[in-house]
């Protein structure tokens, strides 16, 4: 692929990554499972 | 500045967005979906993200300057396009992706190292209209089939993979943008200018069914002439 002359060069982050993964959480999945703190259960 | 060239400058606060062309693959049990390049990297499959590395040397980063390596992408969208009407090009998906990473910035686009392909946004079946599914294109690398994109008429009771399915398999979400006429099942779809779609067609084979009965008409007149 000719892509012309070279004008520059550098390093950029990936900042909008971060962005499409926030999208990709529902509300729901961020809202806590119970209000109050369950109670231990003894297991075993 | 991780891993720049000796003559990194830039440093945007945003990464790129770039499109181009890239082979649809399909996984030998047909569970995954991929892309690879078209040339330097068409033996290499990438997911939705991906970082480059050279195919003739490991040991340098990319994209490294006085070499070809790295991922490619073209700043405009027409471009892109432009680049799809070669011939070994045609069964190419046109993509839209992020560019970050290392890069190097060239008039018409960038070389690059970290890419997330963002968006599918189009393909074209071989009659002309836009792809709107996947089959088998006959061809592949070891592990992976390579897919070429097709229209519903064209499938022609071949297994296909719609588009939205073809992208549902990718390792990350990926829209897939397609025409609005394939988008809605319709046929023909638009024509877009220079491609050959079934309203042109139509046209072309009534002009030649024309031509050809005006050779019929001459070659009658020829024996009627050699016959006296």
């Amino acid at each position: 692929m000719r892509l012309g002359k070279e004008q520059a060069a550098g390093y950029v982050e990936d900042t909008q990554a971060a962005e499409v993964m926030e999208e990709l959480i529902p509300d729901t999945e961020r809202a806590p499972v119970a209000d109050q703190p369950q109670p231990a259960v003894a297991a075993g | 500045m991780p891993g720049a060239n000796a003559a990194s400058s830039e440093r945007p606060d945003r990464p790129f967005t770039g499109f181009k062309l890239a082979h649809a693959m399909a996984s030998a049990d047909g569970a995954s979906t991929a892309f690879t390049g078209l040339t330097l990297g068409a033996g290499r499959v990438y997911g939705v993200t991906a970082e480059a590395s050279c195919v003739w040397n490991r040991r340098h980063e990319t994209p490294r300057r006085w070499c070809g390596c790295g991922f490619y992408c073209l700043h405009e969208l027409d471009d892109a396009r432009s680049l799809g009407c070669a011939t070994e090009n045609r069964s190419a998906l046109l993509l839209e992706v992020t560019a970050s990473g290392r890069y190097i910035r060239y008039e018409r686009g960038l070389r690059y190292s970290r890419q997330r392909v963002r968006a599918i946004r189009g393909s074209w079946c071989d009659c002309g209209r836009p792809g709107t599914a996947l089959t088998d294109a006959g061809s592949g690398i070891i592990g992976w089939r390579q897919l070429t994109p097709v229209c519903v008429p064209c499938t022609a009771g071949r297994p296909a993979l719609l588009m939205a399915e073809f992208a549902a398999r990718l390792d990350g979400p990926v829209r897939v943008e397609l025409a609005p006429a394939a988008a809605a099942g319709a046929a023909p779809a638009p024509v877009a200018a220079g491609a050959v779609g079934a309203d042109t067609r139509t046209d072309a084979i009534a002009v030649l069914t024309a031509e050809v009965a005006l050779l019929h008409a001459r070659l009658d007149d020829l024996q009627s002439r050699l016959g006296r």
